[in-house]
């Protein structure tokens, strides 16, 4: 079964499309990367998948319920989003924030339990956040702020992760582990992890599938090999490169040509 | 109970603390001043014939009482709104409450003091209690129907809220200035009203008002874990679960409702919203769960403390309780306003 399916859809911020009638099936334990150039549509099909911007054409479907028929609070107990930009504004401490991640699968009322708090701790351990756990959101650096982002979505449990851009801000050893983790993540438990990312070489070393969109459509789809071609990067992203072996996987390696 | 809610609970003390020291403070001076012994005997103990008892239980109890409460109310919708808008200078007057209130208050005195008025007796307070009290709901309704046509099938985005009430508030104060204008022999009590006081306020205000405030700050309360989510946004809030719509409007007409009772009964007394909620944050951080209840019991203290210096000062005449306000409030502001603009930096 696939886990999310993309049926035809159009969608942007009003009358006018920004995605046009992408189609795309995503199955569990794999990782999606969404790539293209800036304006291509990558934040906006994230955002489709959650209904947060005007659908005009075709449906999504999760676990085969098209996710406009679900309530915010069902669609946050199978799908969660680290989103590229949050600021925030009031000064709750690191773990409160994670701990928010936890809303969908509680009353309102209900107190915290100690399972919620069991997952939280976890979630702040996994994205290395233990000893800043007690610092103030408004008083810790961007980087840390992404990772209690990605924390607080690892919190909510779900099925299907959704992270939009998530290495930006972070330096190399946070990227890699970041990305690790998300690996591990979806090919151990079965998760369904969807990025958007930015560098190319990120991509190809992590992606399990990979999906080029280019101005609102879907260019290529397929494996790092398949998708990550000279003739087809240059296209789409307006400028040379060349593609290397990488030296150690062998995955498709991208260098830009002056 | 788990040990994590206990140990918010005692949190709480100092504050609860703050407030009865207040209390007492506010009952025992005045134009008379009541010792505590006085207090404590009356007030288990109250004769019908004794003045003290008079002074305690006809004055300074209603008083003290009204003012715990529309402090208390005042600081919990502020924090409300300024969670809701996520806005850290959004006060319980932002989306037009106070101008409708404000508006309606002046209506009801020009009917009562007209020749030939048609509401005489004990039911002018109520009367006047019952106009501030539509006129705000019905400014804020207003606002909302505003937002929401011009956001048709969407979420009514919070600028527009903010934008309509201030548009809102000064075509409400531009009418009670006309009516000020027409009608000279009313300026004193109109304004008198507009600048906010307890004085003269007894049972009667109480038993009207504080069921509303209460009912409603309960409320917001209750909702504190929305709330929460609210002030991390519209967009954070629905990834994480919560219809984002329904919680707001619910936590806004509470909000317009605890405030429009609490103008209803005071008048308009401005900074005490703004200013209780970000010093409860300074002591207690931001989860809503804290800081509602937070809020309630330091407004409630700070007002008790404003009115009683209000009533002190110049005893045996007295301020308005929302000149204190005003001057106790603008510092802050200013000094917000700044920490802030250093924080950006």
């Amino acid at each position: 079964m696939n886990q999310i399916e993309i049926d035809n859809v159009s969608c942007g911020y009003s009358q006018q499309d920004v995605l046009k009638q992408v189609s795309l099936c995503i199955e569990p334990g794999k990782v999606l990367v969404l790539l293209g150039p800036n304006g291509s549509g990558k934040t906006t099909l994230l955002r489709a998948l959650f209904n947060l911007v005007v659908v005009n054409q075709g449906k999504v479907l999760i676990e085969d319920q098209a996710v406009n028929e679900l309530s915010r609070k069902e669609v946050a107990q199978k799908m969660a989003l680290a989103p590229q930009l949050e600021t925030p504004e009031w000064p709750m401490t690191v773990e409160e924030t994670v701990e928010l991640g936890r809303s969908s699968h509680r009353g309102w009322l209900q107190p915290f339990r100690a399972e919620d708090t069991a997952i939280v701790s976890t979630a702040l351990q996994q994205t290395g956040l233990v000893e800043l756990s007690q610092r103030k959101i408004t008083e810790i650096s961007g980087g840390e702020w992404r990772r209690t982002l990605i924390a607080r979505a690892l919190a909510q449990q779900t099925k299907v992760l959704c992270l939009d851009e998530p290495t930006t801000g972070l330096d190399l050893k946070y990227q890699v582990e970041t990305l690790t983790l998300i690996r591990n993540l979806a090919h151990e438990r079965d998760l369904t992890v969807i990025l958007t990312l930015h560098d190319l070489n990120l991509a190809s070393c992590f992606a399990d599938q990979i999906v080029l969109l280019s101005q609102g459509r879907i260019a290529a789809t397929g494996t790092g090999e398949e998708v990550l071609t000279e003739a087809r990067l240059s296209e789409v992203y307006q400028t040379k490169v060349k593609v290397l072996p990488h030296p150690e996987y062998k995955t498709p390696f991208i260098v830009p040509v002056l | 109970m788990q040990p994590r809610q206990l140990f918010l609970i005692w949190r709480l003390i100092p504050l609860t603390v703050f407030l009865l020291v207040s209390l007492l403070v506010g009952i025992h001076w005045g134009a008379v001043e009541l010792s505590f012994d006085e207090i404590r005997q009356n007030l288990w103990n109250p004769s019908a014939d004794s003045q003290i008892s008079m002074i305690l239980w006809q004055i300074r109890l209603p008083r003290v009482i009204l003012a715990a409460c529309v402090g208390g109310g005042l600081a919990v919708a502020g924090a409300a709104f300024q969670g809701v808008f996520r806005n850290p200078l959004a006060d319980p007057f932002v989306i037009g409450a106070s101008g409708g209130a404000a508006l309606g208050a002046t209506i009801a005195l020009l009917c009562l003091s007209g020749s030939v008025s048609i509401i005489t007796g004990i039911w002018q307070i109520p009367w006047l209690i019952l106009s501030a009290f539509l006129g705000a709901m019905l400014v804020v309704g207003v606002v909302f129907l505003i937002a929401a046509l011009s956001h048709a099938g969407r979420n009514a985005p919070l600028l527009t809220l903010i934008l309509a009430g201030m548009a809102l508030s000064s075509f409400t104060s531009a009418l009670v200035s006309l009516i000020m204008f027409l009608n000279h022999e009313m300026l004193s009590t109109i304004f008198n009203w507009l600048l906010g006081s307890f004085s003269g306020r007894h049972w009667n205000e109480i038993v009207l008002t504080v069921p509303v405030i209460f009912s409603s700050a309960g409320l917001i309360w209750l909702l504190s874990r929305p709330l929460d989510l609210l002030s991390f946004g519209d967009e954070t809030a629905l990834m994480l679960g919560l219809s984002t719509g329904k919680f707001r409007a619910i936590i806004l007409i509470a909000a317009t409702m605890c405030t429009a009772a609490c103008v209803a009964v005071s008048g308009v007394i401005g900074f005490l919203g703004l200013m209780a909620p970000h010093m409860t944050r300074i002591l207690l951080g931001p989860r809503h769960g804290l800081l509602v209840p937070g809020s309630c019991l330091l407004g409630a203290g700070l007002m008790v403390l404003a009115d009683t210096l209000a009533r002190t000062v110049i005893a045996p005449a007295e301020i308005p309780v929302g000149i204190v306000t005003a001057m106790m409030g603008c510092p802050f502001f200013l000094f917000l306003l700044v920490s802030r603009w250093q924080q950006k930096k």
